[in-house]
Protein backbone atom coordinates (compact mmCIF):
# COMPACT_ATOMS: atom_id res chain seq x y z
CA UNK A 1 0.00 0.00 0.00
CA UNK A 2 1.60 3.26 -1.05
CA UNK A 3 1.79 6.03 1.46
CA UNK A 4 0.56 8.60 -1.02
CA UNK A 5 -2.88 7.00 -0.90
CA UNK A 6 -2.99 7.44 2.82
CA UNK A 7 -2.36 11.14 2.74
CA UNK A 8 -5.12 13.64 3.17
CA UNK A 9 -7.37 11.21 4.97
CA UNK A 10 -10.48 12.96 6.30
CA UNK A 11 -10.43 13.74 10.02
CA UNK A 12 -13.41 13.65 12.37
CA UNK A 13 -14.20 14.34 16.02
CA UNK A 14 -16.12 11.66 17.90
CA UNK A 15 -17.77 11.86 21.30
CA UNK A 16 -18.39 8.29 22.40
CA UNK A 17 -20.59 7.28 25.34
CA UNK A 18 -20.17 3.52 25.48
CA UNK A 19 -22.62 2.54 28.20
CA UNK A 20 -23.11 -1.08 29.17
CA UNK A 21 -26.59 -1.01 27.69
CA UNK A 22 -26.42 1.56 24.90
CA UNK A 23 -23.61 3.13 22.90
CA UNK A 24 -24.19 6.65 21.66
CA UNK A 25 -21.84 8.58 19.40
CA UNK A 26 -21.79 12.16 18.17
CA UNK A 27 -19.57 13.03 15.24
CA UNK A 28 -18.37 16.37 13.86
CA UNK A 29 -16.09 17.04 10.95
CA UNK A 30 -12.56 18.49 11.07
CA UNK A 31 -13.93 22.01 11.43
CA UNK A 32 -16.16 20.96 14.33
CA UNK A 33 -19.29 21.30 12.20
CA UNK A 34 -21.91 19.00 10.65
CA UNK A 35 -22.96 17.10 13.73
CA UNK A 36 -24.44 13.64 13.28
CA UNK A 37 -25.16 10.92 15.79
CA UNK A 38 -25.99 7.25 16.09
CA UNK A 39 -26.82 4.76 18.82
CA UNK A 40 -27.05 1.01 19.20
CA UNK A 41 -27.32 -1.53 21.97
CA UNK A 42 -23.91 -2.31 23.46
CA UNK A 43 -24.13 -6.07 23.03
CA UNK A 44 -21.25 -7.92 21.37
CA UNK A 45 -21.34 -11.60 20.47
CA UNK A 46 -18.24 -13.31 19.09
CA UNK A 47 -19.14 -15.79 16.37
CA UNK A 48 -17.12 -18.58 14.70
CA UNK A 49 -15.73 -18.28 11.19
CA UNK A 50 -18.47 -20.52 9.75
CA UNK A 51 -21.19 -18.26 11.08
CA UNK A 52 -19.30 -15.21 9.85
CA UNK A 53 -19.11 -16.64 6.34
CA UNK A 54 -22.83 -17.33 6.37
CA UNK A 55 -23.59 -13.73 7.28
CA UNK A 56 -20.90 -12.29 5.06
CA UNK A 57 -22.19 -14.07 1.94
CA UNK A 58 -24.81 -11.38 1.53
CA UNK A 59 -23.83 -8.83 4.14
CA UNK A 60 -24.10 -5.68 2.11
CA UNK A 61 -27.72 -6.29 1.26
CA UNK A 62 -29.07 -8.38 4.11
CA UNK A 63 -27.82 -6.56 7.21
CA UNK A 64 -29.42 -3.19 7.76
CA UNK A 65 -27.21 -0.66 9.56
CA UNK A 66 -30.28 1.45 10.22
CA UNK A 67 -31.70 -1.42 12.25
CA UNK A 68 -28.61 -1.81 14.41
CA UNK A 69 -27.46 -4.94 12.59
CA UNK A 70 -23.69 -5.04 12.50
CA UNK A 71 -21.10 -7.63 11.57
CA UNK A 72 -17.60 -6.54 12.50
CA UNK A 73 -14.30 -8.38 12.08
CA UNK A 74 -11.19 -7.25 13.91
CA UNK A 75 -7.84 -8.94 14.47
CA UNK A 76 -9.05 -12.30 13.17
CA UNK A 77 -12.20 -12.41 15.29
CA UNK A 78 -15.76 -11.88 14.15
CA UNK A 79 -18.49 -10.16 16.12
CA UNK A 80 -22.18 -9.47 15.83
CA UNK A 81 -22.81 -6.08 17.40
CA UNK A 82 -25.95 -4.21 18.39
CA UNK A 83 -29.35 -5.82 17.98
CA UNK A 84 -27.88 -8.83 16.20
CA UNK A 85 -25.44 -9.30 19.06
CA UNK A 86 -28.22 -9.04 21.64
CA UNK A 87 -30.16 -11.74 19.81
CA UNK A 88 -27.36 -14.24 20.26
CA UNK A 89 -28.59 -15.00 23.79
CA UNK A 90 -25.94 -16.37 26.14
CA UNK A 91 -23.16 -15.50 23.69
CA UNK A 92 -24.05 -11.81 23.91
CA UNK A 93 -21.86 -9.78 26.24
CA UNK A 94 -22.66 -6.32 27.54
CA UNK A 95 -19.85 -6.24 30.12
CA UNK A 96 -22.26 -5.04 32.80
CA UNK A 97 -20.40 -4.27 36.00
CA UNK A 98 -17.01 -4.96 34.44
CA UNK A 99 -15.00 -1.88 35.35
CA UNK A 100 -12.06 -2.63 33.07
CA UNK A 101 -14.25 -2.67 29.96
CA UNK A 102 -13.43 1.03 29.54
CA UNK A 103 -9.83 0.14 28.68
CA UNK A 104 -10.50 -3.28 27.14
CA UNK A 105 -11.11 -4.54 23.63
CA UNK A 106 -14.86 -4.54 24.42
CA UNK A 107 -15.08 -0.75 24.29
CA UNK A 108 -12.61 -0.59 21.41
CA UNK A 109 -14.93 -2.77 19.33
CA UNK A 110 -17.90 -0.61 20.28
CA UNK A 111 -15.89 2.45 19.27
CA UNK A 112 -14.87 1.01 15.89
CA UNK A 113 -18.45 -0.10 15.30
CA UNK A 114 -19.67 3.40 16.14
CA UNK A 115 -17.22 4.99 13.71
CA UNK A 116 -18.30 2.71 10.86
CA UNK A 117 -21.96 3.32 11.71
CA UNK A 118 -21.46 7.07 11.54
CA UNK A 119 -19.08 7.09 8.59
CA UNK A 120 -20.65 5.07 5.81
CA UNK A 121 -18.65 4.18 2.67
CA UNK A 122 -20.64 6.66 0.62
CA UNK A 123 -19.73 9.57 2.93
CA UNK A 124 -16.08 8.54 3.25
CA UNK A 125 -15.75 8.16 -0.49
CA UNK A 126 -17.19 11.67 -0.95
CA UNK A 127 -14.75 13.00 1.66
CA UNK A 128 -11.74 11.45 -0.09
CA UNK A 129 -11.36 8.57 2.33
CA UNK A 130 -11.53 5.74 -0.20
CA UNK A 131 -8.31 3.94 -1.12
CA UNK A 132 -9.00 2.17 -4.43
CA UNK A 133 -5.73 0.21 -4.41
CA UNK A 134 -6.59 -1.55 -1.17
CA UNK A 135 -10.37 -1.16 -1.47
CA UNK A 136 -10.43 0.33 2.02
CA UNK A 137 -12.23 3.27 3.60
CA UNK A 138 -9.76 5.31 5.63
CA UNK A 139 -10.03 8.16 8.09
CA UNK A 140 -8.56 9.69 11.21
CA UNK A 141 -10.83 9.98 14.24
CA UNK A 142 -10.13 11.98 17.37
CA UNK A 143 -12.12 10.68 20.30
CA UNK A 144 -13.33 12.00 23.63
CA UNK A 145 -15.10 9.68 26.03
CA UNK A 146 -15.94 9.16 29.68
CA UNK A 147 -16.15 6.69 32.51
CA UNK A 148 -18.18 6.55 35.73
CA UNK A 149 -17.16 8.64 38.72
CA UNK A 150 -16.57 5.49 40.77
CA UNK A 151 -14.11 4.16 38.19
CA UNK A 152 -12.43 7.35 37.06
CA UNK A 153 -8.76 8.06 37.80
CA UNK A 154 -6.19 9.87 35.69
CA UNK A 155 -4.22 6.63 35.38
CA UNK A 156 -7.26 4.77 34.04
CA UNK A 157 -7.97 7.58 31.60
CA UNK A 158 -4.44 7.02 30.29
CA UNK A 159 -5.14 3.28 30.02
CA UNK A 160 -8.13 4.09 27.78
CA UNK A 161 -5.80 6.10 25.52
CA UNK A 162 -3.21 3.31 25.46
CA UNK A 163 -5.86 0.77 24.49
CA UNK A 164 -7.46 2.75 21.71
CA UNK A 165 -4.73 4.88 20.18
CA UNK A 166 -3.30 3.63 16.90
CA UNK A 167 -4.29 2.43 13.45
CA UNK A 168 -7.04 -0.20 13.38
CA UNK A 169 -8.00 -2.35 10.40
CA UNK A 170 -11.39 -3.96 10.48
CA UNK A 171 -14.31 -4.88 8.27
CA UNK A 172 -17.86 -3.74 8.91
CA UNK A 173 -20.89 -5.17 7.10
CA UNK A 174 -18.68 -6.20 4.20
CA UNK A 175 -16.64 -3.01 3.87
CA UNK A 176 -12.98 -2.69 4.86
CA UNK A 177 -11.94 0.19 7.08
CA UNK A 178 -8.57 1.59 8.18
CA UNK A 179 -9.06 4.04 11.03
CA UNK A 180 -6.47 5.88 13.06
CA UNK A 181 -7.79 6.63 16.52
CA UNK A 182 -6.43 9.09 19.01
CA UNK A 183 -8.18 9.51 22.33
CA UNK A 184 -7.90 12.93 23.93
CA UNK A 185 -10.18 13.94 26.80
CA UNK A 186 -11.41 11.13 29.06
CA UNK A 187 -13.70 12.61 31.69
CA UNK A 188 -16.19 11.62 34.36
CA UNK A 189 -19.66 10.75 33.08
CA UNK A 190 -22.07 13.54 33.81
CA UNK A 191 -19.62 16.37 33.12
CA UNK A 192 -21.29 16.93 29.76
CA UNK A 193 -24.60 17.78 31.39
CA UNK A 194 -23.16 20.97 32.81
CA UNK A 195 -21.04 21.73 29.75
CA UNK A 196 -24.17 21.69 27.59
CA UNK A 197 -26.85 22.96 29.94
CA UNK A 198 -25.08 24.51 32.94
CA UNK A 199 -24.80 28.07 31.67
CA UNK A 200 -21.63 30.14 32.07
CA UNK A 201 -21.99 31.68 35.56
CA UNK A 202 -19.89 30.76 38.62
CA UNK A 203 -22.92 29.80 40.72
CA UNK A 204 -23.31 26.36 42.27
CA UNK A 205 -24.47 23.79 39.75
CA UNK A 206 -25.11 20.08 39.74
CA UNK A 207 -25.83 17.30 37.31
CA UNK A 208 -27.61 14.00 37.90
CA UNK A 209 -26.74 11.44 35.23
CA UNK A 210 -28.93 8.35 35.51
CA UNK A 211 -28.38 5.63 32.93
CA UNK A 212 -29.68 2.08 32.62
CA UNK A 213 -27.64 0.65 35.48
CA UNK A 214 -25.76 3.51 37.12
CA UNK A 215 -26.12 7.06 38.39
CA UNK A 216 -23.52 9.80 38.75
CA UNK A 217 -23.99 13.08 40.62
CA UNK A 218 -21.46 15.87 40.08
CA UNK A 219 -21.30 19.33 41.60
CA UNK A 220 -19.63 22.46 40.35
CA UNK A 221 -18.73 25.51 42.45
CA UNK A 222 -16.86 28.66 41.41
CA UNK A 223 -16.55 27.30 37.90
CA UNK A 224 -14.84 24.08 38.97
CA UNK A 225 -16.06 20.55 39.64
CA UNK A 226 -15.90 19.68 43.33
CA UNK A 227 -13.96 16.45 43.32
CA UNK A 228 -15.05 15.22 46.77
CA UNK A 229 -18.71 15.90 46.05
CA UNK A 230 -18.87 13.64 43.01
CA UNK A 231 -20.49 10.26 43.48
CA UNK A 232 -21.57 7.21 41.55
CA UNK A 233 -23.92 4.37 42.47
CA UNK A 234 -25.55 1.32 40.88
CA UNK A 235 -29.00 2.84 40.39
CA UNK A 236 -30.77 2.89 37.03
CA UNK A 237 -34.02 2.22 35.23
CA UNK A 238 -32.74 -1.27 34.35
CA UNK A 239 -33.78 -2.23 37.90
CA UNK A 240 -37.37 -1.28 37.06
CA UNK A 241 -37.29 -3.27 33.82
CA UNK A 242 -36.03 -6.34 35.67
CA UNK A 243 -38.60 -5.99 38.47
CA UNK A 244 -41.49 -5.47 36.07
CA UNK A 245 -40.57 -8.42 33.87
CA UNK A 246 -39.98 -10.83 36.72
CA UNK A 247 -43.13 -9.75 38.60
CA UNK A 248 -45.30 -10.02 35.47
CA UNK A 249 -43.94 -13.49 34.85
CA UNK A 250 -44.57 -14.56 38.46
CA UNK A 251 -47.91 -12.83 39.12
CA UNK A 252 -49.52 -12.99 35.68
CA UNK A 253 -47.54 -15.87 34.07
CA UNK A 254 -46.83 -13.49 31.20
CA UNK A 255 -43.36 -12.92 29.71
CA UNK A 256 -42.89 -9.25 28.77
CA UNK A 257 -40.63 -8.22 25.93
CA UNK A 258 -38.23 -5.29 26.38
CA UNK A 259 -40.46 -3.14 24.17
CA UNK A 260 -43.58 -4.02 26.18
CA UNK A 261 -41.81 -3.28 29.46
CA UNK A 262 -40.64 0.05 28.07
CA UNK A 263 -44.14 0.99 26.91
CA UNK A 264 -45.66 0.08 30.30
CA UNK A 265 -43.05 1.93 32.37
CA UNK A 266 -43.16 4.99 30.15
CA UNK A 267 -46.96 5.15 30.26
CA UNK A 268 -46.91 4.77 34.05
CA UNK A 269 -44.23 7.46 34.40
CA UNK A 270 -46.37 9.83 32.34
CA UNK A 271 -49.64 8.87 34.02
CA UNK A 272 -50.97 7.78 30.65
CA UNK A 273 -53.18 4.80 29.83
CA UNK A 274 -51.14 1.61 29.93
CA UNK A 275 -50.80 -0.38 26.72
CA UNK A 276 -53.02 -3.45 26.51
CA UNK A 277 -51.07 -6.61 27.35
CA UNK A 278 -52.77 -9.86 26.44
CA UNK A 279 -52.40 -13.24 28.06
CA UNK A 280 -53.68 -16.10 25.87
CA UNK A 281 -55.70 -13.52 23.92
CA UNK A 282 -57.29 -11.84 26.95
CA UNK A 283 -56.10 -8.46 28.28
CA UNK A 284 -54.41 -8.34 31.67
CA UNK A 285 -56.10 -6.32 34.41
CA UNK A 286 -54.84 -2.78 33.75
CA UNK A 287 -55.20 -1.69 37.37
CA UNK A 288 -53.09 -4.57 38.67
CA UNK A 289 -50.52 -4.03 35.94
CA UNK A 290 -50.40 -0.33 36.84
CA UNK A 291 -49.65 -1.18 40.47
CA UNK A 292 -46.82 -3.45 39.43
CA UNK A 293 -45.45 -0.78 37.08
CA UNK A 294 -45.60 1.81 39.86
CA UNK A 295 -43.75 -0.52 42.20
CA UNK A 296 -41.19 -1.16 39.45
CA UNK A 297 -40.49 2.55 38.99
CA UNK A 298 -40.02 2.90 42.73
CA UNK A 299 -37.26 0.26 42.73
CA UNK A 300 -34.71 2.69 41.26
CA UNK A 301 -36.79 5.83 42.02
CA UNK A 302 -36.54 5.68 45.82
CA UNK A 303 -32.77 5.00 45.99
CA UNK A 304 -32.24 7.75 43.42
CA UNK A 305 -34.19 10.16 45.62
CA UNK A 306 -32.07 9.16 48.59
CA UNK A 307 -28.85 9.57 46.65
CA UNK A 308 -29.90 13.02 45.44
CA UNK A 309 -30.86 14.06 48.97
CA UNK A 310 -27.57 12.79 50.37
CA UNK A 311 -25.36 14.34 47.70
CA UNK A 312 -27.11 17.66 47.18
CA UNK A 313 -28.65 18.11 50.64
CA UNK A 314 -27.57 19.86 53.80
CA UNK A 315 -27.56 18.68 57.41
CA UNK A 316 -30.86 20.54 57.86
CA UNK A 317 -32.45 18.25 55.29
CA UNK A 318 -32.79 20.91 52.62
CA UNK A 319 -31.82 19.75 49.15
CA UNK A 320 -30.08 21.83 46.47
CA UNK A 321 -31.67 25.06 47.67
CA UNK A 322 -28.64 27.11 46.57
CA UNK A 323 -27.81 25.04 43.49
CA UNK A 324 -29.07 26.25 40.13
CA UNK A 325 -29.29 24.70 37.67
CA UNK A 326 -29.65 21.07 38.64
CA UNK A 327 -29.62 19.21 35.35
CA UNK A 328 -30.97 15.67 34.97
CA UNK A 329 -29.48 13.73 32.03
CA UNK A 330 -29.39 10.09 30.94
CA UNK A 331 -32.13 7.87 29.52
CA UNK A 332 -33.64 7.25 32.97
CA UNK A 333 -34.80 10.87 33.02
CA UNK A 334 -37.73 9.79 30.86
CA UNK A 335 -38.96 7.54 33.65
CA UNK A 336 -37.71 8.93 36.96
CA UNK A 337 -38.01 12.70 36.75
CA UNK A 338 -40.86 12.89 39.23
CA UNK A 339 -38.83 11.15 41.93
CA UNK A 340 -36.14 13.81 41.58
CA UNK A 341 -38.69 16.65 41.38
CA UNK A 342 -40.00 15.66 44.83
CA UNK A 343 -36.58 16.55 46.27
CA UNK A 344 -35.39 19.12 43.73
CA UNK A 345 -38.41 20.99 42.35
CA UNK A 346 -36.31 23.09 39.97
CA UNK A 347 -34.50 20.16 38.34
CA UNK A 348 -34.24 20.63 34.58
CA UNK A 349 -34.51 17.97 31.92
CA UNK A 350 -33.69 18.97 28.37
CA UNK A 351 -34.59 17.33 25.07
CA UNK A 352 -32.89 14.00 24.36
CA UNK A 353 -31.32 13.61 27.81
CA UNK A 354 -29.77 10.28 26.78
CA UNK A 355 -27.55 12.08 24.28
CA UNK A 356 -26.05 14.67 26.61
CA UNK A 357 -22.86 12.79 27.51
CA UNK A 358 -21.85 11.87 23.97
CA UNK A 359 -22.75 15.28 22.61
CA UNK A 360 -20.67 17.01 25.26
CA UNK A 361 -17.73 14.66 24.66
CA UNK A 362 -17.85 15.58 20.99
CA UNK A 363 -17.58 19.28 21.82
CA UNK A 364 -14.70 18.50 24.19
CA UNK A 365 -13.02 16.73 21.31
CA UNK A 366 -13.45 19.77 19.07
CA UNK A 367 -12.09 22.14 21.73
CA UNK A 368 -9.14 19.94 22.77
CA UNK A 369 -5.74 21.20 21.52
CA UNK A 370 -3.24 18.74 22.92
CA UNK A 371 -3.39 16.07 20.20
CA UNK A 372 -0.12 14.15 20.05
CA UNK A 373 -0.35 11.96 16.94
CA UNK A 374 -3.07 13.18 14.65
CA UNK A 375 -2.64 16.36 12.70
CA UNK A 376 -4.17 17.66 9.52
CA UNK A 377 -3.41 17.71 6.71
CA UNK A 378 -0.87 14.97 7.13
CA UNK A 379 -0.24 11.40 6.14
CA UNK A 380 -1.62 8.64 8.30
CA UNK A 381 1.25 6.38 9.20
CA UNK A 382 -0.22 2.91 9.16
CA UNK A 383 3.01 1.41 10.40
CA UNK A 384 2.85 3.16 13.74
CA UNK B 1 -45.64 -2.10 -39.42
CA UNK B 2 -42.67 -2.50 -41.79
CA UNK B 3 -39.57 -4.09 -40.24
CA UNK B 4 -35.98 -3.03 -40.71
CA UNK B 5 -33.92 -4.94 -43.24
CA UNK B 6 -31.70 -6.06 -40.34
CA UNK B 7 -34.53 -7.84 -38.61
CA UNK B 8 -33.94 -11.49 -37.89
CA UNK B 9 -37.01 -13.64 -37.46
CA UNK B 10 -37.06 -16.55 -35.05
CA UNK B 11 -39.98 -18.90 -34.98
CA UNK B 12 -40.64 -20.74 -31.75
CA UNK B 13 -43.26 -23.27 -30.79
CA UNK B 14 -43.95 -24.65 -27.31
CA UNK B 15 -45.85 -27.47 -25.75
CA UNK B 16 -48.77 -25.71 -24.11
CA UNK B 17 -48.85 -28.41 -21.38
CA UNK B 18 -45.31 -27.64 -20.27
CA UNK B 19 -45.73 -26.14 -16.77
CA UNK B 20 -42.89 -23.66 -17.32
CA UNK B 21 -44.46 -22.45 -20.53
CA UNK B 22 -47.75 -22.11 -18.70
CA UNK B 23 -45.96 -20.13 -16.00
CA UNK B 24 -44.42 -17.85 -18.62
CA UNK B 25 -47.88 -17.30 -20.12
CA UNK B 26 -49.24 -16.33 -16.70
CA UNK B 27 -46.33 -13.95 -16.13
CA UNK B 28 -46.84 -12.41 -19.55
CA UNK B 29 -50.48 -11.84 -18.75
CA UNK B 30 -49.56 -10.35 -15.37
CA UNK B 31 -47.24 -7.96 -17.18
CA UNK B 32 -49.96 -7.04 -19.64
CA UNK B 33 -48.10 -8.25 -22.74
CA UNK B 34 -48.46 -11.09 -25.21
CA UNK B 35 -46.46 -14.25 -24.55
CA UNK B 36 -44.30 -13.57 -27.61
CA UNK B 37 -43.40 -10.05 -26.39
CA UNK B 38 -42.63 -11.38 -22.93
CA UNK B 39 -40.35 -14.10 -24.26
CA UNK B 40 -38.62 -11.54 -26.45
CA UNK B 41 -37.84 -9.51 -23.30
CA UNK B 42 -36.35 -12.59 -21.66
CA UNK B 43 -34.20 -13.29 -24.70
CA UNK B 44 -33.00 -9.68 -24.72
CA UNK B 45 -32.18 -10.00 -21.01
CA UNK B 46 -30.10 -13.07 -21.81
CA UNK B 47 -28.22 -10.93 -24.29
CA UNK B 48 -27.74 -8.19 -21.69
CA UNK B 49 -30.41 -5.77 -22.89
CA UNK B 50 -33.76 -4.54 -21.62
CA UNK B 51 -35.26 -4.05 -18.16
CA UNK B 52 -35.09 -7.69 -17.04
CA UNK B 53 -31.97 -8.80 -15.17
CA UNK B 54 -30.88 -12.41 -15.28
CA UNK B 55 -28.39 -13.47 -12.62
CA UNK B 56 -26.13 -16.45 -13.16
CA UNK B 57 -24.90 -18.57 -10.27
CA UNK B 58 -22.74 -21.63 -10.17
CA UNK B 59 -24.66 -24.82 -9.53
CA UNK B 60 -22.93 -25.08 -6.13
CA UNK B 61 -23.11 -21.39 -5.28
CA UNK B 62 -23.23 -20.79 -1.53
CA UNK B 63 -24.69 -17.34 -2.04
CA UNK B 64 -27.56 -18.75 -4.08
CA UNK B 65 -28.18 -21.45 -1.46
CA UNK B 66 -28.35 -18.88 1.33
CA UNK B 67 -30.59 -16.62 -0.70
CA UNK B 68 -32.91 -19.54 -1.40
CA UNK B 69 -33.06 -20.48 2.29
CA UNK B 70 -33.80 -16.91 3.29
CA UNK B 71 -36.45 -16.53 0.58
CA UNK B 72 -38.10 -19.78 1.73
CA UNK B 73 -38.13 -18.56 5.32
CA UNK B 74 -40.06 -15.52 4.18
CA UNK B 75 -42.21 -17.62 1.85
CA UNK B 76 -41.16 -15.50 -1.10
CA UNK B 77 -40.07 -16.57 -4.60
CA UNK B 78 -36.32 -16.23 -5.00
CA UNK B 79 -36.52 -13.55 -7.69
CA UNK B 80 -38.93 -11.42 -5.65
CA UNK B 81 -36.68 -11.77 -2.61
CA UNK B 82 -33.53 -10.73 -4.51
CA UNK B 83 -35.43 -7.84 -6.06
CA UNK B 84 -36.54 -6.69 -2.60
CA UNK B 85 -32.99 -6.90 -1.26
CA UNK B 86 -31.62 -4.87 -4.13
CA UNK B 87 -34.39 -2.31 -3.85
CA UNK B 88 -33.77 -1.98 -0.09
CA UNK B 89 -30.11 -1.52 -0.69
CA UNK B 90 -30.73 1.16 -3.26
CA UNK B 91 -33.25 2.99 -1.14
CA UNK B 92 -31.84 2.86 2.33
CA UNK B 93 -28.38 1.38 2.70
CA UNK B 94 -26.49 3.61 5.10
CA UNK B 95 -28.95 6.42 4.75
CA UNK B 96 -29.17 8.46 7.91
CA UNK B 97 -32.34 7.23 9.59
CA UNK B 98 -30.21 6.26 12.56
CA UNK B 99 -33.10 4.72 14.41
CA UNK B 100 -31.94 1.38 15.72
CA UNK B 101 -34.45 -0.85 17.38
CA UNK B 102 -34.28 -2.32 20.88
CA UNK B 103 -33.27 0.83 22.72
CA UNK B 104 -34.55 1.17 26.25
CA UNK B 105 -35.44 4.83 26.10
CA UNK B 106 -38.03 6.41 23.81
CA UNK B 107 -36.00 8.28 21.21
CA UNK B 108 -37.23 11.72 20.32
CA UNK B 109 -39.96 11.78 22.93
CA UNK B 110 -40.44 14.23 25.73
CA UNK B 111 -39.85 13.80 29.41
CA UNK B 112 -42.93 14.26 31.53
CA UNK B 113 -43.25 14.21 35.30
CA UNK B 114 -46.44 12.49 36.30
CA UNK B 115 -48.73 14.39 33.98
CA UNK B 116 -49.29 14.57 30.26
CA UNK B 117 -47.79 17.90 29.16
CA UNK B 118 -49.78 20.46 27.26
CA UNK B 119 -48.65 20.94 23.65
CA UNK B 120 -47.30 24.42 24.50
CA UNK B 121 -45.12 22.95 27.24
CA UNK B 122 -43.78 20.32 24.85
CA UNK B 123 -42.75 22.96 22.37
CA UNK B 124 -41.04 25.05 25.03
CA UNK B 125 -39.08 22.10 26.35
CA UNK B 126 -37.83 21.03 22.93
CA UNK B 127 -36.73 24.53 21.98
CA UNK B 128 -34.81 24.90 25.22
CA UNK B 129 -31.84 22.97 23.89
CA UNK B 130 -28.10 23.52 23.71
CA UNK B 131 -26.57 26.93 23.13
CA UNK B 132 -23.43 25.78 21.33
CA UNK B 133 -21.49 29.03 21.89
CA UNK B 134 -22.16 28.88 25.61
CA UNK B 135 -21.31 25.18 25.65
CA UNK B 136 -17.98 25.81 23.87
CA UNK B 137 -17.12 28.47 26.48
CA UNK B 138 -17.75 25.85 29.17
CA UNK B 139 -15.73 23.30 27.19
CA UNK B 140 -12.73 25.62 26.91
CA UNK B 141 -12.91 26.50 30.62
CA UNK B 142 -13.13 22.83 31.51
CA UNK B 143 -10.19 21.88 29.29
CA UNK B 144 -8.10 24.64 30.87
CA UNK B 145 -9.09 23.30 34.29
CA UNK B 146 -8.16 19.76 33.17
CA UNK B 147 -4.73 20.90 31.99
CA UNK B 148 -4.01 22.43 35.40
CA UNK B 149 -5.02 19.32 37.35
Amino acid sequence: MSKSHLQQRPLYHLGGDFGNRTSIGFLRDVAGLNESHASFTSFIAEIPMQEYQRFNAGTQTILDPNESEYLLSYEGKHYLVGKLGQQQGPQAIDARGVADRYWSSHNLILCLNMIATLLCPKDLRAAGGYNPEANTYECVVRVATGMPVSVFTAARAEMVRQMMNGVHRFSFNGYNYVVELEVGPVVMEGVSGLLLHGGTGKNKKAVIDCGYWSTEILRKENGQFVRDANAGDAIGIGMAFDYLKSTAAFDFQRELSEDEAQAILLAQARAETLPEIKLYGKPLNAEQLGKVAEAALAVPGIPLQQMVAARLGSARGLVATDVDPVVFIGGSAYYLKRYVVEKVPHVRVFADPENANARGYCLLCVGYKDWKYTTLPQAMDVAR
Amino acid sequence: MPRSQNTIYANMSFNARDPQVQEAAVEAEANGVALGTYLKKLVLALLGHGPVLLLQFRETSRVRTHLLQEAQELEMPLDAYVLALLADRDRSLYEAQRRPASLWYPRGQLVAAGTVPEPEEEETEREDDVNIEEAMTNVNDFLAEMANM
